[in-house]
């Protein structure tokens, strides 16, 4: 089950990441816009 | 990450489920558009230090999304989102897995379901996500394929970006 854990952690850890660089375009694409 | 954006993720092993919650500061126009074209996931989806590519993105009903993820070691792991039902600006549901550069599944690897819903919440949209898995045995099936494929290798980079991103 541990393997499960380190799964769960990083699977976190990926949305994790892909969101913030998400929140970054997302406020890129905001600055171009005005 | 943004502390003003929640950020919420539980586990529900009897259910096989993952519960990921999320706020983004935007309009509903633009976070649809940034999960749902390809020149908006090609600039966000590859957790750094991986990279992502999309060979084809057909979204619609029936239709599927079909990437590279580019790890740092110069490998390429093919993916494909296979899109079951959509409500413009209110959800997605979607079926993902592993493939070939063709686009062919790899039925020796399970795939998930994944469902995206879409709300308003004043000026920000909140992206609420469950991943729902078939068997316990297919989240481990996953798990042994990650650390055989080497995706870890990716991960462990993330793992020093991440904490290095965390001491400044």
């Amino acid at each position: 089950m541990k393997e499960i854990e380190k799964w769960i952690e990083q699977f976190r850890k990926i949305w994790e990441a892909r969101f913030n660089q998400l929140d970054h375009l997302l406020s890129t694409i905001k600055k171009q816009k005005k | 990450m943004n502390s003003n954006l929640l950020f919420d993720f539980s586990v529900n092993r009897e259910n096989k489920t993952i519960h990921v919650i999320r706020e983004f500061n935007g309009d509903l126009e633009l976070v649809w558009r940034a999960w749902t074209t390809a020149e908006l996931l090609d600039q966000w989806w590859g957790p750094k230090p991986c990279k992502v590519e999309t060979k084809t993105m057909d979204f619609r009903e029936n239709g599927f999304w079909h990437y590279a993820m580019l790890i740092p070691t110069g490998e390429k792991y093919w993916s494909m989102v296979n899109y079951i039902s959509i409500i413009k600006e209110k959800s997605f549901a979607a079926k993902d897995g592993f493939c070939d550069e063709n686009g062919a599944m790899d039925p020796a690897f399970p795939q998930n379901l994944w469902q995206n819903n879409f709300r308003v919440k004043g000026t920000k949209v909140e992206v609420d996500m469950l991943f729902t898995f078939d068997t316990l045995a297919d989240l481990q099936q996953l798990i042994d394929m990650n650390f055989k494929e080497g995706f870890t290798t990716g991960l462990q980079q993330l793992d020093e970006l991440l904490l290095m991103l965390s001491n400044k």
